[in-house]
């Protein structure tokens, strides 16, 4: 495979044209597949050759691929963006004239995803040189992989067997990827509408279908919708394989504040088996109400926190540590009207910070407000009542 | 490197070197289409004559095809100079209305955001753009009170959004200049592979090794519960003790008196003990009509009864004051500790404010992007992957905080931390002021509801919650559907309107009066940043 000649190449190529084989014509076209390390196929104008052999519907894909092993193995991964761009754009061009068939979807979704892993690639190397602004190339891909959607989402009349757009969930999952990675959420409103008003969404590959749901599910998170998130991820990480450690991991982040702040708390064991120590502080913190301990964990594990973009849930978990804290003060007071001052005199021993009576009724009012605590506060009084059973309901009941 | 032809297109080197092109002079004066502020002043209140020198290059929306020509452009020292006059010199002008004033400086500013974009000037041009943030944000403030026709907020609001996030953008792209590497701390490198992993996986079993942890949190409720039961019971007999030190301290005082009774009659004990004998015997002799003797013997009983009571009585008072005391003392000492702190409070928040008056122009656009977005997570998020020196500079430290605390929906914190913040940035927070209060409000009418309907102290709101006045309090507190009475409101649950609409923003004694703390000018244009030697830092 790694010494395929171009003619030997040229003839696969197009018998799997003629087979209407797409699997193998997309593993030909495909950076993870062997025949890139032939040198023989490493041609910088390949244009007379491949119009010499192949079919002319398909003949530019074939030509900028080449091009593309080439610029890849001129080490120039700007240029191998640049054209691969041109290759996503082709194969448009060359679904568009397959009417009312959709073999050729697995080569879309390898064109697609390279053209996305060469735009990762271009961006690093044009804002190390400070050339372009970060994203940039990003952006340009996602406009390319428009094209190919346009061209899935309008193949309305065909029949369920041979639409194309069976392909939908795979580019949408890309264009998730991109948004996620320049920071532009809002961008994927449009994308998820046009998943849910397929007929056949949950009779996707599996994979595909937790790919989406893991990103559907931040996206949750991000607006701040924690129950639907909550059933997002939970779909994702129970059908996400027990082998794909890094991925189970991965929704795990996103998956356990959720599910904090709607009451449960993971185990330890879970936190172990998939190394996610840096929250097994916020977790203990939680449990126990330790303002304290939470702050410090959010502030020794910031970066990673950060980077993960979850350290805006992890703040408002500290709702969930003032819970528990003045659940113990009420415990201790053994009254249901308890001084306001004694929850003050508590937060100050978590050391929080410069924090008054004041500041601690608008806490107090806040979770009642939230259900989290059934009561009144008399401010003339300073006195916290609460209602004589039932006072602190499970955090499991209140919602978020 | 893009070679494009639009690239080249872009960079053009304006020429000109006024304030206007020649060419737009000669046209607007011929047609006479010269803006009230570019006349010299009519003493006799008509049109002034033009004045060249006034006159600053209008904005006009760049036609498809037309070609610019660089003598109608001009170069970033021409825009630096132009900023300077429009914002301390026009704005500044008190013989005019400021809604013209906006309405010029406004459109006068955009001609010099397009003269800078078509020249695709960059970072150099930070100061000039920084400027005209300023100005928005003034002009928010400023003119928050007039009609639509003066001003548009949501016109004003896109041109802020837009300069801003420029600004941010370019402070990015030049710090990313110095530090390539830094910059990219942000992205995690398992993105890529692990989801390549993803989409080649494809099974199908349904193993679940998460547990919801309905059952642990169960069994933590469960030894909650257990230690709140233990507590409760040694609760419950720590509250038995008092009652026995009081049985215990009457046991002594009886014994004071028995001592007593031995001290002034020898007899004491005995008459105690023929006193119980006489209790009983007491209807027998009443019956029997005793003698004489018997009846003096009773009657000196009674006396000495009496006497006893009274004397437990006085006891009982003295005992009462001296509490009364201990309690005021008590009282007194906690209201010195509480003062005491609130006057620490007061210096920290002090020395806070003075810190923030001293700023780099990043860390002041970074500050103003928190606090014009206040409360949005893309700008939180933003803040939280910047370099540490400036996310901790106090002006963004603080700026930071208060969105924190929004997250958390704590307004008191958001109300504290409001005041200190410099004229600027105060202005820029309190397009956001009616929304927070309103938000208080409605936290506030859930959490003091009560059905006795307890009154709020309208004076503690006012303060807490920054209105200008009591009126201004119950006219929001009307609006939102809230009861009050004379001096506080009655908060109750279902009275809160959830429809009512934002109260519009007024201009505020308390801001005004910062504002004048410092001139126009120097708010627009600080004296200490020299518009020509910019750059981030």
């Amino acid at each position: 495979m790694a010494t395929m000649t171009l003619n030997d190449y040229l003839q696969r190529v197009q018998g799997s044209l003629y087979h209407q084989n797409g699997e193998v014509l997309s593993d030909l076209i495909s950076f993870r597949d062997p025949h890139v390390m032939s040198s023989r196929l490493m041609v910088e104008k390949p244009e007379r050759d491949v119009e010499r052999c192949v079919d002319p519907s398909i003949a530019e894909v074939i030509a900028g691929h080449l091009r593309a092993v080439w610029a890849i193995a001129e080490r120039n991964r700007v240029e191998a963006w640049r054209i691969q761009m041109v290759v996503v754009q082709a194969i448009s061009r060359f679904m568009t004239e397959c009417k009312e068939e959709n073999w050729m979807l697995p080569v879309m979704y390898t064109a697609c995803l390279d053209l996305r892993l060469f735009a990762l690639g271009a961006d690093e190397d044009l804002t190390k040189t400070g050339a372009k602004k970060p994203g940039e190339t990003l952006e340009k891909a996602a406009e390319a992989l428009m094209s190919c959607f346009r061209v899935c989402a309008a193949d309305t009349r065909t029949g369920e067997d041979c639409t194309k757009r069976w392909g939908l969930l795979y580019l949408v999952n890309q264009f998730f990827k991109i948004y996620f990675k320049i920071n532009k959420l809002n961008l994927c409103k449009p994308m998820i509408r046009a998943i849910e008003a397929l007929s056949f969404k949950d009779r996707f590959s599996l994979s595909q279908l937790i790919t989406y749901k893991y990103y559907t599910g931040r996206k949750d998170m991000f607006d701040s919708d924690f129950k639907s998130a909550d059933a997002t991820l939970s779909f994702a990480f129970q059908r996400c394989h027990r082998r794909s450690r890094k991925n189970k991991r991965r929704i795990l982040i996103y998956l356990i504040p959720v599910k904090m702040l709607r009451g449960y708390l993971p185990k330890t064991s879970l936190l172990e088996r998939y190394n996610l120590g840096e929250l097994s502080g916020i977790v203990g913190a939680g449990r126990t109400g330790n303002v304290r301990q939470l702050s410090e964990t959010l502030v020794k594990h910031e970066a990673f926190f950060i980077s993960a973009g979850i350290y805006l849930i992890l703040e408002k978990l500290k709702v969930l540590a003032f819970r528990n804290l003045f659940k113990k003060v009420y415990l201790l007071s053994g009254t249901h009207q308890i001084d306001v001052a004694l929850f003050v005199q508590s937060l100050s021993w978590m050391q929080v910070e410069d924090v008054d009576v004041e500041e601690t009724e608008c806490i107090l009012a806040n979770m009642i407000n939230d259900g989290r605590i059934k009561g009144y506060l008399s401010h003339a009084h300073c006195k916290l009542v609460v209602s004589k059973k039932d006072a602190f309901p499970p955090l499991t009941a209140s919602f978020c | 490197m893009k070679t494009d032809h639009q690239d080249i297109s872009k960079h053009i080197i304006g020429t000109c070197l006024g304030m206007c092109p020649n060419a737009e002079l000669r046209m607007r004066q011929r047609e006479r289409l010269l803006h009230p502020l570019e006349r010299s002043i009519d003493p006799r209140g008509g049109t002034g004559r033009a004045e060249p020198r006034a006159m600053v290059k209008e904005f006009s929306r760049s036609a498809a095809g037309h070609h610019i020509k660089p003598s109608d452009v001009r170069p970033l020292p021409i825009l630096i100079k132009t900023t300077k006059y429009l914002l301390t010199n026009v704005c500044c002008r008190e013989d005019t209305s400021w809604a013209l004033i906006y309405q010029f400086v406004f459109d006068r500013l955009r001609a010099i955001r397009q003269d800078l974009c078509v020249q695709d000037i960059r970072e150099a041009g930070l100061g000039v753009l920084q400027a005209a943030v300023r100005f928005y944000v003034y002009a928010q403030y400023r003119t928050c009170e007039h009609d639509l026709c003066d001003f548009d907020p949501y016109l004003n609001m896109k041109h802020l959004a837009e300069t801003l996030s420029l600004v941010i953008t370019l402070y990015q792209e030049s710090a990313n200049e110095k530090n390539a590497v830094e910059s990219r701390n942000i992205c995690g490198r398992e993105d890529i592979s692990s989801f390549v992993q993803c989409d080649i996986c494809d099974k199908s079993s349904d193993e679940s090794s998460y547990s919801d942890d309905s059952e642990s949190d169960d069994v933590n409720e469960s030894k909650i519960t257990q230690d709140a039961v233990a507590s409760e019971k040694t609760n419950n007999a720590s509250k038995g003790a008092p009652e026995s030190e009081g049985s215990g301290t009457d046991t002594t005082r009886n014994e004071e008196r028995g001592e007593r009774w031995d001290c002034d009659e020898g007899s004491g004990s005995s008459q105690a003990s023929s006193n119980d004998l006489c209790k009983n015997t007491n209807t027998a002799t009443m019956m029997e009509s005793g003698g004489v003797d018997e009846e003096q013997e009773t009657q000196q009983e009674r006396e000495e009864q009496q006497r006893r009571e009274r004397e437990k009585d006085k006891e009982e008072q003295q005992r009462r004051e001296r509490e009364k005391d201990k309690e005021e003392q008590q009282r007194r000492e906690r209201e010195k500790d509480k003062e005491e702190e609130q006057q620490k409070r007061e210096k920290k928040r002090e020395k806070l404010r003075c810190e923030m008056l001293k700023y780099s122009p990043r860390e002041e656009a970074e500050a103003l992007n928190l606090l014009v977005n206040f409360g949005q997570a893309e700008a939180i998020m933003h803040v939280l992957k910047l370099p540490r020196e400036i996310r901790e500079s106090r002006l963004v430290w603080t700026a930071l905080q208060m969105n924190l605390a929004w997250v958390n929906n704590n307004y008191y914190r958001v109300l504290c931390l409001a005041p200190l913040l410099p004229p600027l940035c105060l202005v820029a927070f309190y397009y956001h002021l009616t929304a927070v209060q309103r938000r208080a409000l409605s936290i506030l009418s859930c959490g003091h509801s009560s059905r006795g309907g307890l009154m709020y102290s309208g004076e503690d709101l006012v303060a807490s919650l920054r209105f200008p006045s009591i009126t201004t309090l119950f006219d929001a507190c009307t609006h939102y559907g809230l009861n009050t009475t004379h001096t506080g409101v009655i908060f109750t649950k279902a009275s809160f309107n959830h429809e009512a609409p934002l109260m519009k923003t007024t201009r505020v004694g308390w801001i005004d009066e910062r504002l004048t703390s410092v001139s126009l000018g120097d708010l627009l244009l600080p004296q200490s940043q020299d518009l020509l030697k910019w750059l981030a830092g």
